[in-house]
């Protein structure tokens, strides 16, 4: 031990990059059609569930509901990937929080319809998309080692 | 430096490349540690019994189609020491 803090006092900033930069870049993501489908579809479905509820139709919390276990499926199908950057476990519960995010939204939507404003019809159900877009990019983002 | 903040187990550089690869990964098999890390599947074989005598890592069978393979993933154990070993050697920068 002593001979390895003695061989690190000795060393230069030069040959301490060396070694940090012998950490490998590490893997990419692997994006499946599947994959795809659901990134693309979930924030649709939010939009829509919150209009089509704004609307008065209960299809609009029935397809909240489809949203939020999409969001938690998106999840679930991305952790534990061989070979894959690492999900961190409070990513489940972020997700689950989308979930009820976009469901209480488009219920309130459809609790509240028919909704007169335009801006509210058409500008609340972006909050779904935004909550969304937000697990998404947490789930997505690269994270250091 | 004090001798708590170098380890001295994952400091040979095989195992420090294998172990910095593993705690990017939820987990991994011999053939893409392989790949990311240039090492041979017999160093990687002798580095991988280091690292799960001192509980860094574990190992196990998965099937894939119709053959098994042996998948390693790193505990939080190794994690931790991983990091506090990264931010040791960053002192020095």
């Amino acid at each position: 031990m002593e001979e390895l803090i003695g061989k690190l006092g000795s060393m230069e900033s030069g040959e301490v990059q060396s070694r940090l930069s012998a950490l490998s870049a590490g893997p990419s993501r692997v994006f499946t059609g599947r994959d795809i489908i659901f990134i693309a579809v979930t924030p649709v479905l939010a939009y829509g569930s919150g209009v089509v509820g704004g609307l008065g139709s209960i299809f609009g919390p029935i397809l909240a509901v489809i949203a939020g276990f999409m969001a938690v499926t998106i999840y679930a199908t991305r952790s534990g990937r061989t070979n894959e950057p690492v999900i961190p476990g409070y990513m489940f519960s972020v997700s689950v929080g989308a979930g009820v995010f976009v469901i209480v939204s488009s219920f309130g939507q459809w609790r509240y319809a028919p909704v007169e404003s335009v801006w509210v019809l058409v500008g609340v159900p972006l909050l779904n998309v935004l909550v969304v877009g937000m697990f998404m990019a947490l789930l997505f983002r690269r994270r250091r080692a | 430096m004090s001798d708590e903040s170098i380890n001295k187990v994952l400091y040979p550089l095989q195992r420090f490349k294998v172990m910095g690869f593993l705690c990017q990964v939820e987990k991994s098999n011999y053939a893409s540690i392989g790949e990311f890390t240039s090492l041979s599947i017999t160093d990687i074989s002798k580095t991988i019994r280091v690292l799960r005598e001192n509980d860094y890592v574990m190992v196990g069978k998965e099937r894939r189609e119709r053959y098994s393979e042996t998948i390693v993933r790193s505990t939080d154990l190794g994690r931790r020491e991983m990091a506090q070993l990264i931010r040791a050697l960053k002192k020095y920068l």
